[in-house]
């Protein structure tokens, strides 16, 4: 698995380096060679070659250079991280959840309904709130086909897609009846609280200059820190410089209000004085903060607990973790439900962050629950590895657009990319024989993703 | 094994770059910069046998009468919009055309964010509205003063051309029950239902409404089943109002050789699938509109407020009734025309209040 580099002993550095080198040889020689073919087919179907530079041009600038075009990206890529890592905690543990753009749905109508139930709430309190409740909603959306599996062991797969029609018309029944905005001519729910919001970059420094916003932002530095501190003496060469346990939990504590206090009495001035975002255009939310923390945290989640150690051993042979004592129905049900929270909270932030209305519209989704499937994939499940496929699918989403724009190439020609990439990630052998490589002996013991039908 | 792997990547992305030093040096900028024309539509897609592809149909001829480059970017989700408005922004766009009432939002905020861009947008007016992002109720007029000097809204009557529909579906019908399978309850789309129903009960007091609003404009499927579910109360007149999801209300009576209304163009071209069904179609002349609009910012007299395309000023109107035309009863026809007039004169109304 491309987890290798995170087993590696840290004194084992040039190995490591070469492992990860060769854990990701695969996948990016699958994006270069779907592009190869991208332009091969671009070229026929355009009966011209010099179309593809112009289409390909178009695509990266689109995806990074123009303006806004990196932001984009990011806002696209956002929700993938979050829908992904939904998919690839189903994976670790052996089940397969295409239920996530159901999940989403039901995140994002939760979030539109807490968002605006209250009025008066503070950010520190609201925004919290509405998160918890988004994810608690995707959870038991996830939970109810993960206790039929368990119960009666009715196969996932088809129970998720089922309830992601639920959702549908779900939402559909609730955002055009109940929670509608009778003001409002469009079909939408009521706008939800400005402190249930998930702030814009551009407008992150006049926030701060509420104190109660303030405290917000160190209260999360203050518990990112906390978690770095404690992972700094307890598990990197630092914790050889301390004696007992008693100097660790004090190095520790003390950071951790240094931190909070210098947040909370600079970083407003700071963020005055320096701070890159000033496009009030800009779409780029700070729920670019909370991807990656929430990628670290599945990571750190499987890799790192006995609750993803039981989780990841269901995951590979249920017989084993039964034998082993591991209770297989409750692990079942957690897989989804976590999974299910995690899709909860990709459309809790597209309606907190993006929706231009700040409230739930109909047809909000355009596949982010299935595009992450793909994602998840890709990223061979591993949660930090879905960082950069996210990215990639989110940027050439983002700069199809301008590629159709500049060279009249449809669009529909990224998601053919995209397809590619996935088949010869899906496929390693025809990368390596199209690359010449020899099969390694122990390439081809990976882990099956998911199992297959009964149990 | 990896350092063969590295070299054919680092090979490729030679390549690449080599390619992409070969590509023509910046498309050499023409002569006296063509303006440029682009269409943002809505999810329903540039090819819905609706209004969308009227747009465009408006936008392209326009556009090749006055020399100009068109083109359009597909909107795929509701987050979509501002991005799409944006492309064409930044790439130096003199006009962009939003298409649908649901693009309102965010064509106002990319408006006031591009002041030398001239806007239009389909079936949106803007009125001050309390807490609306587009138009807030601090202002008079949300164009003179409410800093939407360069949009144009082009608006349709189309409660006046469903009254019509209306009329024709009252006196076709056999059952005394007239339906509508419709999209999203939103105010263009209840505009036509509401003056359909008054107009078939205008044609004939004893028939019977049916109406089902689907939230969708891209769901044919449910369009269809819809439909059918209507053929079985009884119905023999579909009117479907809703791009997409309205033809599959069509198709559902096309297949039981019932009798069909289309929405928005003549859907007897744009949709020959059904033309067998298709007695006609309440037309609301889109590219018409939007040819208009693009030829009044050609020669400087486009203004920032709304125009409204009515039965007097021709901009909308039903279709002819092709292979119908024998087949329709001339006092059906007669009724038509009377209601026309009288719409026209305002002796009629058509029962439509916002």
């Amino acid at each position: 698995m491309s987890n290798v580099a995170l087993k590696n002993s840290p004194n084992d550095a040039r190995s490591a380096f070469a492992k990860t080198l060769d854990a990701l040889s695969n996948p990016l020689l699958a994006i270069l060679l779907a592009f190869v073919l991208g332009a091969v087919i671009i070229a026929i179907t355009s009966g011209n070659i010099s179309t593809v530079p112009v289409a390909y041009i178009g695509l990266i600038e689109g995806a990074f250079f123009k303006t806004r075009g990196l932001s984009e990206s990011l806002v696209a890529t956002i929700p993938y991280v979050l829908a992904s890592l939904a998919v690839a905690l189903g994976f670790k543990a052996g089940l397969f959840n295409i239920g996530v753009e159901g999940q989403f749905y039901i995140g994002s109508l939760t979030a539109a309904a807490v968002g605006a139930a209250f009025h008066d709430l503070p950010a520190l309190i609201h925004l919290p709130l509405v998160l918890i409740a988004a994810a608690l909603g995707g959870a038991v959306w996830g939970a109810i086909p993960g206790i039929l599996k368990a119960k009666t062991g009715a196969h996932e797969v088809i129970n998720t897609i089922m309830m992601n029609y639920i959702a549908y018309r779900l939402t559909e029944f609730l955002v055009s009846n109940v929670l509608r905005d009778k003001a409002s001519s469009a079909v939408q729910t009521i706008r939800i609280s400005p402190n249930a919001e998930l702030w814009n970059m551009a407008t992150v420094p006049a926030r701060l200059t509420d104190p109660l916003n303030a405290i917000f932002i160190a209260l999360l530095l203050a518990i990112t820190t906390f978690f770095f501190a404690r992972w700094l003496v307890l598990r990197t060469r630092v914790a050889a410089r301390f004696q007992t346990a008693a100097q660790k939990r004090a190095f520790t504590t003390a950071l951790t209000f240094m931190v909070a206090l210098a947040a909370f009495f600079f970083l407003p001035l700071l963020t005055q004085t320096v701070w890159p975002w000033t496009d009030p255009y800009d779409r780029l939310h700070i729920g670019l903060f909370l991807a990656p923390a929430a990628a670290v945290s599945v990571a750190w989640l499987l890799n790192k607990t006995t609750i993803g150690f039981e989780l990841r051993t269901v995951g590979a042979n249920p017989s084993a973790a039964q034998y082993a004592g591991i209770n297989i129905g409750k692990n079942i049900v957690l897989a989804m439900a976590l999974s299910g929270a995690l899709a909860g909270l990709a459309g809790a932030i597209e309606v907190l962050g993006v929706s231009i209305c700040r409230c739930l519209p109909l047809f909000f989704s355009a596949g982010y629950g299935f595009d992450s499937i793909a994602i998840a994939l890709l990223a061979r499940a591993d949660a930090i590895g879905i960082l950069p496929s996210s990215f990639l699918f989110g940027a050439l989403r983002n700069g199809a657009d301008l590629m159709e724009l500049r060279s009249g190439v449809s669009k529909h020609v990224i998601s053919l990319i995209q397809a590619l990439v996935l088949l010869f990630v899906a496929a390693p052998a025809i990368v390596r024989y199209l690359t010449r490589q020899k099969t390694k002996a122990d390439a081809v013991a990976d882990v099956p993703l998911t199992r297959g039908w009964g149990r | 094994m990896s350092k063969r792997v590295w070299f054919v990547i680092a090979l490729a992305l030679v390549l690449a770059l080599v390619i992409a030093a070969c590509a023509p040096a910046a498309a050499p900028a023409p002569a006296a910069a063509k303006k440029k024309v682009g269409l943002v539509t809505d999810v329903g897609g540039v090819n819905d046998k609706s209004f969308n592809q009227s747009a465009w149909e408006g936008t392209q001829k326009a556009a090749k009468e006055l020399g100009w480059d068109a083109k359009f970017i597909e909107s795929k989700q509701p987050t979509d919009y501002e991005k799409n408005i944006d492309q064409f922004a930044t790439e130096k766009y003199d006009v962009v055309v939003t298409v649908g009432f649901l693009m309102g939002d965010a064509t106002a905020v990319k408006a006031r964010q591009y002041k030398d861009i001239k806007f239009a947008i389909v079936d949106n007016a803007y009125f001050p509205t309390k807490d609306s992002v587009a138009c807030g109720d601090k202002v008079k007029d949300c164009y003179a003063d409410g800093g939407l000097t360069n949009v144009t809204s082009l608006m349709f009557q189309e409660d006046e051309v469903g009254f019509l529909a209306g009329v024709v579906a009252g006196g076709m019908t056999k059952t005394n029950t007239v339906c509508s399978v419709s999209g999203m309850e939103i105010p263009p789309v209840v505009r036509f239902v509401v003056g359909y129903q008054n107009g078939a009960k205008y044609a004939n007091d004893k028939v019977k409404t049916l109406n089902t609003y689907i939230p969708s404009f891209i769901d044919p499927a449910k369009g269809k089943e819809t439909g059918q579910s209507m053929i079985a109360q009884g119905c023999d007149v579909v009117f479907g109002v809703g791009g997409n999801t309205g033809n599959g209300g069509l198709l559902a009576f096309k297949e039981k050789n019932l009798i069909a209304i289309g929405v928005d163009v003549d859907q007897y071209n744009t949709y020959p699938e059904v033309k067998d069904a298709l007695v006609t179609s309440a037309q609301k002349n889109v590219d018409t509109a939007v040819y208009n609009f693009l030829k009044a910012v050609a020669d400087g007299s486009v203004k920032a407020g709304y125009n409204t395309a009515t039965l007097k000023n021709g901009g909308i109107g039903l279709a002819p009734y092709h292979d119908w035309d024998a087949k329709v009863p001339a006092a059906v026809k007669d009724k038509v025309k009377t209601a026309t007039a009288d719409l026209i004169s305002g002796k009629l109304a058509t029962g439509y209040k916002p």
